[in-house]
């Protein structure tokens, strides 16, 4: 995790304020009929070779944050930095220069890989994007990149369609894909859930080895608690739109703060625990009673809710070192 | 007392390209009111074997060999008019996403009793309301919500509702195939929490099939590995979790990230499973086994019973 030149250290990526609204459209007449905020209000930032793992429930906005973070949408409001640079304000040949830098994995190899392309169309396609280097060159560098991830020998696999290969070396190949331009950064959205367990192991180890190799910093998105905690430096939990818990991966998983984040803790089953049955979390307030859109958005199943939750939710608050959550339990 | 009895179960497909041996020699029992989990990658057969239990494998499956007996019957040589009699009445199914497979253009309430009405004939107006009552009660649902349509549904009730369909008409078992992969974890926490409920408290038999090893750890009294085809392991839960014997299933446990206790280097098995229309002709594990030896590449490994209640299918099995 420590950079070899300690200036090299500081903040690669920068979320501030980031809002996004999707608007919900009547189809026939396009009329607007409601907005969806996906994300509200959300700050966080990833310091150069770290793993940042976003963790959240279907519907809580980490997908999102990886689409802004890549530029394949644009934030309603608020902005989203890259080494300094409003994502917004790339044009030309400064666009391209991210691109490269930039590279993302999908979660589904089955959908992220062009059917009619072989392994070598897939993966050597970022460099005639970028126009880079000859053929020969070019050949050599994928060969390089696919015996990276574990595809040997290259040239048995290099002539092959997706669908002679498996789910994992169709990953295999997505992310050689990825590698192939030596990005900065890399944002992986749920890579190996698709995947069975053996090989899950697989690539989280693969990862983890091509992350210390390239000195990468890495964006790890996930619903799994257990696959963040094994990867990441640090954790991000995220929900409806809202971070409620964020600090180093140790803290988080042994102390988790937010009420939120002890309830997804305690709801994850594991080989460690077995058939314990808790009870289902109480809920003191008054389902009735129509809180503010400033609300917690945990408030409804939480535990420890109070009518203050419902105005408003915490912001958040340091509670020890590097360990945010927002709550107002932490306020005293 | 055995609920359900799965004899030397074989099951090949026939397909353009070959035969795949899909399952190989299954044998194992459920027991009255147990929850037996089988757990195993994709492609392993886990869900054949489900499918043979409730007559409904594909055409160009073949029953080789082997027995599925309930209740004393072989299921396997039912006429297709008294397997229906048998499928929701006696043996139920929660498929996989199965709450993708409510109509859209029906009121939940409505659904589950076409699966009352269907199995069990006319009901009196009075006896389908109270029926329907206990069965929300036995899920987890508003009975007020019965009139709603399934897009008014939270994925998790939705499961639920599917659920109530499958204990409409009163089944000594029920096949859960992967109950929660589609669902979020919390959810998925509840609906685990509320199938547990029914099987202790009704004496329910679940059949669990999944893929994860850690919702067989957290819901079934009994458990199974599947591993290309065959049965590798089976015994007590806390048994096998303690003291896994096959080295396929120790090689599981040592790929899932952990939680709790210190954080140790997942070493996950190498190489990936063995193509099913070709397997390996001795164990099938073999390929990517770290503790071969010399017998086994050849010679299917014998199934053994290392100690009280706990079977291995492997040449190293004695402990």
């Amino acid at each position: 995790m420590i950079p070899t030149e300690t200036e090299e250290r500081g903040p690669i990526v920068v979320f501030d304020e980031v809002v996004k609204v999707y608007r919900t459209t009547q189809s026939l007449l396009r009329k607007s009929t409601g907005e969806v905020r996906a994300l509200d209000g959300v700050s966080f930032t990833i310091q150069k070779g770290e793993i940042f793992a976003l963790v959240g429930e279907s519907g809580s906005g980490k997908t999102t944050c990886g689409r802004l973070l890549v530029h394949l949408e644009s934030p309603s409001s608020g902005r989203v930095l890259f080494q300094g640079q409003d994502l917004a304000s790339l044009r030309g040949r400064s666009l391209k220069e991210f691109r490269r830098k930039v590279q993302m994995i999908f979660q589904d190899p089955y959908q992220s890989l062009n059917p009619q392309l072989t392994v070598f169309q897939t993966v050597v396609e970022p460099l005639l994007v970028q126009r880079w280097g000859s053929h020969e060159e070019r050949e050599e560098r994928v060969v390089e990149a696919l015996e990276e991830v574990g595809l040997r020998p290259a040239g048995d696999f290099m002539f092959r369609y997706p669908h002679q290969l498996s789910g994992g070396q169709r990953q295999r190949v997505a992310i050689a894909r990825a590698m192939i331009l030596e990005p900065q950064l890399v944002v992986a959205d749920e890579p190996v859930s698709m995947l069975d367990a053996s090989i899950q192991a697989q690539l989280l180890n693969m990862l983890l080895e091509l992350k210390e190799r390239h000195s990468l910093t890495l964006l790890f998105i996930t619903h799994d608690l257990a696959s963040a905690r094994y990867l990441a430096d640090r954790i991000c939990v995220i929900y409806k739109g809202r971070i409620m818990e964020q600090g180093p991966t140790d803290l988080v998983i042994e102390n988790p703060l937010h009420p939120y984040t002890r309830a997804l803790l305690r709801a994850v089953p594991t080989v460690d625990r077995r058939k314990e049955e808790l009870p289902p979390p109480a809920c003191p307030v008054d389902l009735l009673l129509v809180p503010k859109a400033a609300a917690c958005p945990f408030y409804s199943r939480c535990p420890d809710c109070t009518s203050r939750c419902m105005e408003k939710e915490a912001p958040l608050a340091e509670v020890e070192k590097d360990h945010y959550s927002a709550c107002f339990l932490h306020y005293g | 007392m055995n609920v359900l009895e799965v004899k030397d179960l074989t099951v090949q497909y026939l397909t353009s390209r070959g035969r795949v041996h899909a399952v190989e020699r299954i044998s194992w029992e459920l027991r009255q009111a147990e929850a037996l989990g089988i757990v195993g990658e994709s492609g392993c057969g886990k869900t054949t074997v489900a499918m043979a239990i409730m007559g409904l494998l594909p055409s160009n499956a073949e029953v080789v060999e082997g027995k599925i007996l309930l209740e004393g019957r072989d299921l396997l040589l039912l006429d297709p008019e008294e397997m229906r009699t048998i499928r929701w009445k006696k043996i139920a199914m929660v498929f996989q996403a199965a709450m993708n497979a409510l109509n859209p253009v029906h009121r939940v309430g409505d659904q589950i009793l076409e699966a009352m009405i269907a199995h069990d004939g006319e009901l009196s107006e009075k006896e389908v309301q109270r029926r329907l009552e206990e069965l929300c009660a036995m899920v987890g649902l508003d009975p007020r919500r019965m009139k709603d349509y399934p897009h008014q549904f939270s994925g998790g009730m939705r499961q639920r509702a599917v659920i109530a369909m499958a204990l409409a008409c009163r089944p000594t078992m029920l096949i859960a195939d992967e109950p929660t992969t589609a669902l979020d974890v919390m959810v998925a926490d509840q609906i685990l929490g509320q199938l547990r409920r029914l099987q202790v408290e009704m004496g329910l038999a679940i059949l669990y099939i999944s893929h994860d090893i850690s919702v067989i750890a957290r819901s079934c009294d009994r458990m199974g590995v599947m591993y290309a085809g065959q049965l590798v392991e089976l015994g007590e839960t806390d048994d096998i979790l303690d003291h896994p014997l096959h080295p396929y299933t120790r090689g599981l446990m040592k790929s899932y990230p952990k939680l709790r206790g210190p954080k140790t280097k997942l070493e996950p098995i190498p190489g990936e499973p063995p193509n099913l229309m070709d397997p390996p002709p001795g164990c099938r594990f073999c390929p990517r086994c770290p503790d071969k030896g010399a017998s086994c590449p050849t010679e299917r490994p014998p199934w053994i019973q290392a100690m009280e209640g706990h079977w291995v299918l492997c040449h190293k099995g004695e402990v």
